[in-house]
């Protein structure tokens, strides 16, 4: 009695064996995705005709974003990367032209570029390659200043 | 007489003697050297195999103060306008966006919507209000009640306020979400493990959102709405946490994209 009882256990955890990991298996594979939306964004603007000028992780000092420079005929455009984990509500993107001092309140004559958001890039203003400036991240819900770029010199922009 | 077979090994486990027979004792010992092999790797592969969570916050504990112009159409936000605006520069700059205000939704504690009835007298003006930051890469939210809103000395000037610009009839494909669970009240706030939360939390009255991730970009969020306008929160529990395709007219507002269709007309994708 025993040695038939010992056969059939074993017949039955091999195949256990074998069907609850292809169980497992099957049951993950099968879950259905959520589709991706392959089409181009409406959203985000047309890059045409733009080239990387230079991308540099050095600017910042207090937050991990690359900014990239791009330009096009006549027009200057920054970009940004932020590193895994970095968020701050509703981070906005100002240019302060000149030479400026760093300040802990945003310069009156700091010009909104627009919101942070790595897909998108953000027009400089027009006198940016005779004048230079930094780029300031600023945290409209908390109104702080995030960080403050090192100065681009408007030889930097032009090279 | 009968003959007993000499070639059966037939071995039998005997619990208090010292030493298990050979073939059982090898059996065993292979069994358990890969039992822990596997449970070493199985957990690695699992962990490594796991999709990363959004980054998404909730200050829970933390109370902040916000001014700018409330409004409750078509779900209850706060304009926030930015400093810095240079229109024309602006407008040239952000395609899609005048970016003179941000826009922060406004949901109440728990799985609640806020109580438009309450805020409607409100509706338009210029406020202070303290509450609660939620959020998650360009999207803000605060959680707070409407007994937190008080109204300002300032008149907003309406010409300035976001216009609705039409941005005609799309088809689009994503997944309902509750926008609060998923802008950082709950992180992963999405998918089926999220799903009895987030109907819970729309059925509250929580503004729910067609989350439409893109292959290249970021995900697009826009607020569900009916043809004519109105919240559909009741009727898309159904098919919350599911892949759905709507069609309907998409409109932005400010920083805001609306679908409207009528929710009979979502599918579900098989």
């Amino acid at each position: 009695m025993i040695l038939p009882l010992r056969q059939r256990h074993r017949r039955i955890f091999a195949v256990i064996g074998v069907l609850l990991p292809v169980a497992f298996v099957v049951g993950i594979a099968a879950r259905k995705a959520m589709p991706l939306r392959a089409e181009k964004n409406w959203v985000t603007e047309l890059r045409e005709a733009e080239k990387l000028a230079w991308e540099r992780s050095d600017l910042f000092s207090q937050v991990p974003v690359r900014v990239r420079l791009l330009c096009g005929p006549g027009w200057y455009r920054i970009g940004f990367s932020a590193g895994r984990g970095f968020a701050k509500p509703d981070l906005l993107v100002y240019w302060v032209a000149g030479q400026q001092s760093v300040s802990e309140t945003l310069p009156d004559q700091a010009i909104l570029l627009g919101p942070f958001d790595p897909s998108l890039s953000l027009q400089l203003p027009p006198d940016t390659d005779r004048r230079g400036g930094a780029v300031v991240l600023y945290s409209l819900a908390d109104q702080e200043i995030v960080d403050w770029s090192k100065p681009i010199p408007a030889g930097e922009l032009t090279k | 007489m009968e003959r007993v077979p000499t070639n059966v090994s037939d071995e039998f486990y005997i619990g208090w003697e010292a030493k298990a027979a050979p073939g059982i004792g090898k059996t065993v010992r292979c069994a358990v050297i890969a039992v822990l092999a596997l449970a070493l790797l199985v957990p690695v592969v699992l962990a490594v195999s796991q999709r990363m969570i959004g980054v998404s916050v909730f200050e829970w504990g933390t109370q902040k103060t916000f001014s700018g112009v409330l409004q409750t159409q078509p779900y209850p936000h706060l304009l926030v306008p930015r400093p810095g605006v240079n229109e024309k520069h602006t407008l040239q700059s952000v395609l899609f966006s005048p970016a003179m205000f941000s826009t922060y939704h406004l949901v109440a504690p728990w799985k609640f919507g806020l109580n438009r009835a309450a805020i409607a007298p409100l509706d338009g003006k210029s406020v202070t209000l303290k509450g609660t930051l939620i959020y998650r890469g360009s999207q803000t939210m605060i959680e707070t009640k409407p007994e937190w809103i008080r109204p300002n000395e300032k008149t907003p000037n309406s010409a300035s306020l976001p216009q609705s610009v039409a941005l005609g009839k799309q088809t689009l494909t994503g997944e309902i979400v509750d926008s609060k669970c998923f802008l950082g009240v709950m992180n992963p706030g999405q998918l089926t493990p999220h799903r009895a939360c987030a109907i819970r939390c729309i059925s509250g009255g929580v503004p729910p959102v067609l989350l439409v991730r893109q292959k290249d970009g970021p995900a697009i969020y826009l607020l569900l709405v009916s043809a004519d306008g109105k919240a559909v929160n009741k009727q898309v529990l159904d098919l919350v946490a599911e892949p759905v395709e709507i069609t309907g007219e998409v409109e932005r507002q400010g920083e805001l994209l609306i679908l409207r269709a009528d929710p009979v007309t979502y599918r579900r994708v098989k």
